[in-house]
């Protein structure tokens, strides 16, 4: 059931130079799992998000999720992996901004086969649930540029954990926030962790380290400890 | 929630775009049913007036008639062209023959004449004579009013350029061949052998030419006929009263000039129309490629502007495909409004123009005759199909984006 990443290599080039992300990297998490990975900019913590989520194919290495590797797959193939396992959240939000918040939350919905157990059928009725759960009932119908910060966060929380996904990837998911909802975010991923999905945060956020379970340091694009609690020394 | 709801939701956002582009289609489609629909006012317009043109070249040389003259069989053609009459004859009786018969209907009016051309001794000149009997009425027909007199005995009629030389005037005498005359009419100037010519009484000229009962030629006038071939229709008619003892020839060239200027009026419609007909043939494509080109770019500036979307949708598990078709229904949708627009607007203004053609408001087409249902589904089907080949390729660029770049550009 564990996201494994194993000798992950992943090279950019920018301006006519090769930019080494990622060296090597190998971790896993399990369902359930809350881990934080750590480290400064550039490291290459939000290379190590979009490899393990399917979004970027590593130069090396192998990601696989029950044994699959999911870069064996198709782009739609791994569409489809990523609409029904994972869920994303993004330090900007990146809400469509034409949709209001339940359509917001619902537009991932559409990445659910037509058949499916999770299908459109209740979607609605999850997504609902989803956003009084977290306190945006009476802004359902109002659209992305008429929400705080914080509210638009807490909608992208909702949209990742729509489909019921095994892993949430998060991105920097408090880099915009003020303390008050960067706590807030941070706790409801936690509570997401506790109810059995597994979630791997890239955080510059040291109070990431309080609600994680596992902390994971990157440097230069390797991965250096995986026991350590960060912060922690 | 449903794709289509993204896509409406989206439109009702850039309504802007939506617009321009739907427009743009509508411009196009506009200029193609506009052109289309006045090309058929203009048909139909050009149909009524070449066929009121047709009919009014048909009353007006009606009165021509068309004219036949009836000759011996045995006359050679070539020397009656050369001389303008015949040297043969034939009976005289020919022409009671036509006139009794039933079966003769093409003909309006019989007029027997023998032409000869003789020395006038007494004005030492040569000239043309002609003895005439005048309208030969049909025995089974109403009466009509002759188309011409009969030249009583003793009286003579004057073509006009002898009559100036000679300076006769009716009532004035002359004498020919020995025989006093009274100038009975004096023609105008025909700017032909007429004006040189003499006519007497048919009875006088067969006396004096020695050639009692004979005649050359029947002059057969105003002929009637519902075949194109008019000549063989009469012809067949008259060999069925005479028999192969006589041939038909047309007389005049009237019936011809009659003809040709219908064919030309018919012809000149038509060649007008074929101008204007290449004309838009020439400009509804031009008009189409343009607005597909600018609905593709508009696409193309439409993807651009949401790449941050297509990046998040695709992460959130969007497949390539769902993509393609969120940017394929916008643009089928730009297809059908910028139609529906395009051919109210077309046809409108098709409508308004073409009432203007017309002053008389009776003569202004109704919106039924101008109304075409092939090309109104022409433009419904059509239109949206091109819509979604201009939107292709930009959807699927869109379709092709890559999530992590945009994601991270973002």
């Amino acid at each position: 059931m564990a996201l494994k990443l194993e000798n992950v290599s992943k090279t950019y080039t920018r301006n006519g130079l090769d930019v080494l992300a990622l060296q090597e990297g190998s971790c896993s998490i399990e369902p359930g799992q809350f881990i934080a990975v750590c480290g400064p900019s550039g490291c290459g913590k939000s290379t190590l998000l979009q490899v393990s989520g399917g979004l970027m194919r590593p130069d090396a290495g192998t990601v696989t999720l029950d044994d699959q590797d999911i870069y064996a797959l198709s782009a739609d193939e791994r569409a489809g992996f990523r609409g029904a396992s994972l869920g994303f959240v993004f330090q900007q939000f990146h809400l469509v901004p034409y949709l209001n918040v339940l359509e917001n939350v619902l537009v991932a919905s559409l990445a659910l086969p037509a058949k499916s157990p999770a299908s459109q059928r209740d979607a609605r009725d999850r997504g609902l649930a989803l956003i009084d759960r977290f306190g945006l009932r009476d802004r359902a119908f109002h659209r992305a540029a008429q929400l705080s910060t914080g509210e638009r966060q807490r909608v992208a929380l909702a949209r990742a954990l729509l489909n019921e996904p095994r892993f949430i990837l998060a991105d920097e998911p408090t880099g915009n926030l003020d303390e008050a909802n960067g706590e807030e975010v941070l706790r409801h991923l936690a509570e997401c962790a506790e109810q059995g999905t597994g979630v791997l945060l890239v955080t510059h956020d040291a109070r990431a380290a309080e609600v994680a379970s596992r902390v994971v340091e990157m440097e230069a694009g390797s991965i250096r400890d995986e026991a350590m609690p960060w912060g922690v020394a | 929630m449903k794709l289509s709801h993204l896509v409406i939701q989206e439109i009702s956002h850039r309504r802007l775009n939506f617009l321009m582009a739907s427009l743009t289609i509508a411009v196009a489609v506009a200029c193609a049913v506009g052109v289309v629909t006045l090309l058929r006012g203009y048909e139909i317009h050009t149909a009524a007036q070449v066929a009121a043109l047709d009919d009014e070249i048909r009353k007006i040389t009606k009165k021509m008639g068309f004219n036949v003259l009836i000759l011996p069989r045995e006359l050679n053609l070539a020397e009656f062209f050369a001389d303008d009459f015949a040297d043969q004859t034939m009976p005289e009786t020919h022409v009671d023959l036509l006139a009794q018969s039933r079966d003769v209907m093409t003909i309006q009016h019989l007029r027997p004449a023998l032409v000869r051309k003789i020395a006038w001794p007494e004005q030492n000149r040569d000239i043309i004579m002609m003895g005439v009997r005048g309208i030969v009425p049909f025995a089974h027909r109403k009466a009509k009013k002759p188309l011409a007199d009969p030249v009583p005995p003793g009286k003579i009629d004057v073509g006009h350029l002898l009559a100036r030389e000679l300076d006769l005037a009716p009532s004035s005498s002359l004498t020919l061949l020995g025989e006093s005359y009274e100038v009975n009419k004096v023609y105008p100037p025909r700017g032909n052998q007429d004006d040189i010519t003499v006519w007497i009484d048919l009875a006088q000229a067969q006396q004096i030419l020695g050639l009692e009962g004979q005649i050359n030629m029947i002059q057969a006038l105003e002929c009637n006929c519902a075949s194109i071939d008019r000549l063989a229709e009469i012809e067949s008619e008259v060999s069925a009263v005479l028999g192969d003892q006589v041939q038909v020839i047309e007389l005049a060239t009237t019936a011809i000039a009659r003809a040709q200027a219908r064919t030309r009026v018919s012809e000149a419609g038509a060649a007008t129309r074929n101008r204007v007909m290449r004309l838009a043939a020439m400009l509804i494509p031009m008009v189409i490629a343009g607005a597909v080109v600018i609905v593709g770019l508009l696409s193309l500036a439409n993807v651009r502007q949401r790449r941050p979307e297509i990046g998040i949708l695709r992460a959130v598990g969007l497949r390539s495909s769902q993509i393609l078709r969120v940017f394929l229904a916008k643009a089928a949708l730009v297809g059908v409004t910028g139609a529906v627009l395009g051919y109210v607007i077309g046809f409108g203004v098709a409508v308004a123009i073409q009432s203007q053609w017309s002053g008389d408001p009776t003569q202004q087409l109704g919106l039924a005759v101008l109304f075409i249902p092939v090309l109104l589904l022409t433009v419904l089907l059509l239109t949206p199909l091109l819509s979604v080949m201009a939107g292709w390729l930009p959807a699927l660029s869109a379709a092709a984006q890559d999530p992590a770049t945009i994601l991270h550009e973002e």
